[in-house]
């Protein structure tokens, strides 16, 4: 029951790590390349 | 059964938040490039933009440093401040700032950018918790805030005592003197468990925690200086009266009986005082 409630969590994290990269790092990296 | 309450515990490094400090590294050589190009604006923008990074990471740090203290105790300090929020509110324009300003993308890109850094923070740390301080205070009396406060500041007693005692060199005394931090740690964990017993339980915390930290410090002082029988087997007593009566508050806030607790403090406060302590 714990394992299922915990899960979403995880996916939640998930998704944001990669938003967080997707925007967040790509506007970094895009700026340091001068793209 | 209450937990016995310990205000420090064994810190372990705190990572949550750290990847936002780390992201926007990149920018900085850019934002230096921008300086060394003569392109002042960009310059500024860019530094702007990274201190409002480093700002943003700094308070998602900070909520979730509140977060973990409320829930590793039952109390946690009320604060209206949503951290988390407005962190990841100035992350999300300092996104779009550099977005716009750094890299050649369209304003609506930099917008896009910037709302899916604010959900990206929100999805990966979650939103600030609620807060329930009114329900506290009707429930029990007192506030969040007062309950850490009194149990924050007997702890300090507490700590002090321990501190106290290990430089007495006596086995016998050190453990009376264990025994008693522990049984007011036991204490402090009823009184955390149920606040309504604060009220009461504060005036006994004042009267014995200081009472049994001035006589411990004292003694601890005194004794390295001079070997006195008489010294020892009055502090000994004292201890022993500390001890009794710790053990009794235990039992009493346990059971809930506050009535009998209060005449039993003033009867034992008057034999501190014969005692000398108080």
């Amino acid at each position: 029951m714990e394992k299922n409630e915990q899960f979403p969590i995880t996916l939640r994290k998930v998704i944001g790590i990669a938003l967080l990269f997707g925007t967040v790092g790509m506007a970094s990296c895009q700026a340091f390349f001068g793209y | 059964m209450p937990t016995p309450y310990r205000q420090q515990v064994t810190k372990r490094p705190f990572i949550g938040g750290l990847l936002l400090f780390i992201l926007p590294l990149p920018i900085l050589p850019s934002v230096l490039s921008a300086l060394w190009g003569g392109s002042y604006i960009k310059f500024g923008v860019g530094l702007g933009a990274f201190g409002l990074f480093m700002l943003g990471a700094y308070l998602i740090r900070r909520g979730l440093h509140y977060q973990a203290e409320q829930k590793r105790r039952k109390w946690a300090r009320s604060t209206r401040v949503p951290w988390k929020a407005i962190g990841a509110g100035g992350i999300g324009i300092a996104t779009a700032l550099s977005v716009l300003f750094l890299t050649s993308h369209s304003l609506m890109a930099a917008i896009f950018f910037g709302i899916g850094a604010i959900i990206g923070c929100l999805l990966t740390y979650g939103v600030d918790p609620q807060h329930s301080s009114e329900d506290v205070t009707s429930k029990y009396g007192v506030t969040a805030d007062e309950v850490i406060e009194a149990l924050e500041e007997a702890d300090k007693k507490i700590s002090s005592i321990e501190i106290a005692g290990k430089s007495i060199r006596n086995p016998e005394l050190n453990g009376r003197l264990s025994r008693i931090t522990k049984k007011a740690r036991d204490i402090l964990g009823v009184i955390e468990d149920d606040p309504k017993d604060l009220r009461r339980a504060r005036k006994f915390l004042r009267t014995y925690l200081d009472g049994a930290k001035r006589v411990t410090e004292g003694y601890a002082k005194t004794h390295t200086q001079q070997q006195n029988d008489v010294l020892d087997q009055n502090f000994r007593n004292v201890l022993t009266t500390i001890e009794d009566v710790f053990g009794e508050q235990h039992d009493k806030l346990l059971e809930n009986n506050v009535m009998d607790l209060d005449v039993q403090i003033e009867v034992l406060e008057t034999q501190l005082k014969r005692e000398g302590v108080v």
